[in-house]
């Protein structure tokens, strides 16, 4: 009853809280050293096949992302950043009120040509292109992100979300290019039972008490010529332990390490983009092992026809199991269209058409089941941000 | 490489502007900045540090602050491709990334080009671009007061 409470006033109160800073703090001097700034975004998706974020197979408004953050320049080498945010995602999130970054940056070293620092708290995980600010409308490139790689629908964005560490950065600046390096150690945290029902779906009640162990984040980014060309290697190791309630089912333990490949292209009227991933999940347990191999691609092409008016398409390639390729593959085709009227404002419409169950939010489909192999989904975003 | 060679040049504007700029590139646009901050070389990668925020800091330790025009500003636009060579969108997506994941604070946008030189002028440690006049061959600057109270409380009002 406490948190049905807490859900159903948090939710208004970010949004108001969101307009209300949007109409008067944004119009603060921006020559000071405190800044506020902020997002929201509301969905409308309509499927055929399955469900995808609320029950869209009758039309779902059930997907909306609001935010506000603030950067406090205390000195030229010591910042303070904190984002609070709410998601709305059908069965997938709820809307709670949640820290989503909240840190201190201490710039330890800057030269000409390089700096080195250190982030300490809560920081988004560099990973991917666009990992650290995915749930933000006006840095991703569709409405959703691409399944491919950053595996939006089936919980797997929880873990790959934030950490509550400490985050090394660096960077070497020639005169031509400019290369980051990012390592991430998060400490130990336990998963909620929102998270672990996302993941394992039923079987999710089965578990007592599950604990991330000491995640790690890499991130290697080399940008050429200004960012006209971006090549990124990411990596991640985590370790789950996952303890049973259930005589039947024993505790058993998860790893996963990924690696990600990037590379985009940006031209005065193209951006070409490409990721490939390969996730490694070992699940043990007394009974004995189980190795998977997730395997993911896409293809993504952006023409800007105006500068305020791009049309986007992309190509993804799952597979679930690389041992079962044929059984467990996804195909999903996405063509989106997306205007840009002010800096403030950003509508995207967005058409995807989905083979296979990869990336299907399982939570949104339990009065759907079977889950259907095929799923096309009409979206509009409307975004706002001061 | 011209253009490189063309910002090694400060000229500096007459005595009571506080404001240095570099000259000014094919396109007509020149780096200007407070002179407080000095006026010795800007290269590229200098340049491209600090307007992607990854720079923060002068070398004589004061804060970089950064101001610019709205992202569909001619003189944006030109400053983008012909001084930092990087498109505009890129830039913007930069910034974007910072501000949403807290790991930077992106310049200031001040709405016209009278208001950027303005700040530049009052503000420690600021730096920003201005157009020359070619008809006289002289920077604008030169038409700002520099009366920097009442610059500040413009500014609190934008």
């Amino acid at each position: 009853m406490m948190r049905y409470s807490y859900r159903k006033y948090c939710r208004p109160a970010v949004v108001f809280l969101a307009a209300l800073i949007g109409s008067s703090l944004s119009c603060a001097d921006e020559n000071t050293d405190l800044q506020f700034h902020g997002f929201l975004s509301q969905g409308y998706l309509l499927s055929d096949g399955n469900n995808f974020y609320g029950n869209s197979l009758r039309g779902s408004t059930d997907y909306r992302e609001a935010g506000i953050n603030s950067t406090w320049r205390a000195s030229p080498t010591l910042n303070f950043a904190g984002q609070i945010i709410s998601r709305d995602a059908g069965n997938t999130d709820n809307g709670d009120v949640k820290v989503d970054f909240l840190f201190a940056d201490i710039k330890t070293f800057e030269s000409d040509a390089s700096g080195l620092g250190f982030r300490l708290g809560r920081v988004r995980n560099a990973f991917g292109l666009y990992n650290d600010t995915r749930d933000v409308l006006f840095t991703r490139p569709t409405i959703l992100m691409p399944q491919a790689v950053y595996f939006e629908g089936n919980g797997f964005r929880e873990l790959f979300f934030a950490s509550d560490g400490i985050q090394l950065y660096s960077y070497w600046d020639s005169d031509e290019n400019s290369t980051n390096f990012n390592f991430t150690l998060g400490r130990d945290k336990s998963l909620s039972a929102d998270i672990l029902r996302n993941l394992f779906g039923a079987s999710a009640s089965l578990v007592h008490k599950a604990e991330f162990k000491t995640p790690i984040f890499m991130q290697l980014l080399h940008s050429r010529n200004g960012g006209d060309s971006k090549f990124a290697f990411s990596m991640l190791n985590v370790h789950l332990d996952l303890h049973s309630n259930s005589s039947f089912f024993s505790d058993l333990t998860l790893d996963a390490s990924g690696y990600v490949f990037s590379a985009q292209k940006n031209l005065a009227t193209w951006t070409f983009t490409a990721e490939y991933s390969l996730l490694s999940t070992e699940f043990r347990t007394s009974l004995g092992n189980e190795v998977n191999e997730i395997e993911s691609a896409y293809l993504q092409a952006q023409y800007r026809i105006r500068p305020e008016f791009t049309l986007t398409s992309r190509y993804e390639y799952i597979v679930l199991d690389r041992d079962n390729r044929s059984e467990t593959d996804g195909h999903h085709l996405v063509f989106g269209a997306r205007w840009t009227p002010s800096p403030s404002w950003i509508v995207d419409i967005d058409v995807y058409g989905i083979r296979g169950q990869s990336g299907i939010p399982g939570v949104d489909n339990v009065d759907n089941m079977p889950i259907s192999e095929r799923t096309e989904i009409f979206s509009v975003m409307i975004g706002y941000r001061f | 490489m011209s253009a490189l060679f063309i910002l090694t040049t400060v000229f500096s504007s007459y005595s009571h502007a506080d404001v240095v700029s570099s000259e000014a590139n094919e396109a007509g646009v020149m780096v200007i900045r407070n002179a407080d901050v000095g006026s010795g070389e800007l290269k590229l990668a200098d340049l491209r540090a600090i307007f992607a925020v990854r720079k923060r800091r002068w070398e004589n330790k004061a804060p970089i602050k950064v101001y610019v025009l709205p992202d569909n500003h001619g003189l944006h636009q030109r400053f983008c491709k012909s001084v930092l060579k990087v498109y505009p969108y890129v830039l913007r997506e930069q910034w974007d990334r910072l501000l949403f994941s807290g790991t930077g604070i992106p310049p200031t946008t001040v709405g016209s080009e009278e208001e950027l030189i303005a700040l530049v002028n009052a503000t420690s440690g600021a730096i920003g671009y201005a157009a020359v006049d070619t008809q006289k061959g002289m920077p604008s600057i030169e038409k700002i007061p520099p009366k920097s109270s009442e610059l500040e409380s413009e500014a609190s009002t934008k």
